[in-house]
């Protein structure tokens, strides 16, 4: 009888695991934006950066990597565009800049967890980075020189 | 089979109803004139019943001793239940249901527990260790490939690996909202240039 009762309660006691483990993996995957083989949102903020006295424009001030010391050395921050894009695995996508290049990113890996790794060049600037995003966490890449400031390009995924 | 008598195998099968008609036919005869076999036939017609008859007698037996034994338990079923007044019976089947949802409850609570087990460690798989990073900055102006040390938090931007070619460049890391790292790639050019350098 006790023999029993213990096995009712181990057998109940795997179901219930096995659904909450099924249920878990299923509710991480419904958080994911998309599924792992579906496109991903983006999107890339194009900031101008001088070391002129100027206007920063108030969606620059409410990140707060941008004051980070790293890019004090501006004091005026102006968003020239930000386009937004969507990253299918392993296909290129051009982001063309001001200054007439082109920032071209590459989805190589999408996790489970929900980070990617995205492939980072400019032709003629940056020859390739590769670089692992979490979702809303931004990734930087300045030092173009543009219109006597510096280009900062901010790529984040949704 | 001799030319007098016949076979003792040949006898066995004749008595077990083994032989061909024709053959059976020949033996039976045989076994009329012939004394000696007729006498062997005899022999195993005893044993044959001496056996069956043991058989059938402890087989009997056995079911008497089997029938007594389980009539004996029933008896004493019966006479147990019937001194025992209904109420108490009544009363231990309520036991016996109170123990029962008592498992039930066990049973439960411990899916529950597992559940909630499972549950915690997939969470601390998915959000992963909560390190703040201090702003490091690496540097390389020889363009060689560059990589950034591999343990970051979760909800961070890392630079696994960056080529800066010909450039002069640095790889910050800064930190960002909630305490993320976010990454910096900074590669500085003349300004002027425009981003038309060769």
């Amino acid at each position: 009888m006790i023999r029993t009762r213990f096995s009712q309660a181990w057998r109940l006691a795997a179901a219930a695991t096995l659904v909450v483990a099924v249920s878990a993996q299923g509710s991480a995957a419904f958080a994911q934006p998309s599924s792992p083989t579906g496109a991903v949102s983006a999107e890339v903020i194009i900031v101008l950066g001088s070391e002129s006295q100027g206007p920063t424009d108030p969606a620059v001030a409410q990140e707060p990597v941008l004051a980070n010391p790293v890019f004090q050395q501006f004091r005026s921050m102006r968003i020239l565009a930000r386009p937004q894009i969507s990253l299918t695995l392993n296909r290129l996508v051009e982001v063309p800049l001001p200054n007439g290049r082109k920032l071209q990113l590459t989805l190589t890996e999408r996790r489970a967890d929900g980070r990617c790794l995205v492939r980072v060049s400019i032709p003629r600037y940056l020859p390739s980075a590769i670089v692992e995003l979490s979702r809303g966490t931004p990734f930087f890449q300045a030092g173009q020189a543009y219109q006597n400031g510096r280009l900062v390009l901010a790529l984040r995924i949704r | 089979m001799t030319a007098e008598h016949i076979e003792d195998d040949r006898l066995q099968m004749y008595f077990d109803r083994e032989l061909h008609p024709g053959e059976a036919t020949i033996v039976a005869r045989h076994v009329a004139e012939c004394a000696a076999c007729k006498k062997k036939l005899v022999r195993l017609e005893r044993m044959h019943a001496m056996f069956t008859g043991a058989a059938r007698a402890q087989a009997t037996a056995g079911d008497a001793q089997l029938g007594d034994a389980m009539f004996a338990k029933i008896q004493a079923g019966i006479t147990k239940n019937d001194a025992v007044p209904m109420s108490e019976r009544l009363h231990v089947v309520s036991d016996e249901l109170a123990t029962h949802r008592r498992g039930m409850v066990v049973s439960i609570g411990a899916a529950f527990a597992a559940a909630v087990v499972v549950l915690v460690v997939l969470l601390s798989r998915s959000s992963g260790p909560a390190v703040l990073v201090n702003d490091s900055v690496a540097t390389t102006g020889s363009g060689l490939p560059q990589v950034v040390r591999p343990e970051q938090p979760v909800g961070s931007s890392k630079v696994l690996h960056v080529d800066f070619g010909a450039r002069a460049g640095t790889v910050f890391e800064v930190e960002g909202q909630q305490g993320s790292a976010v990454s910096v790639v900074w590669i500085d050019e003349d300004v002027g240039s425009d981003g038309e350098a060769p």
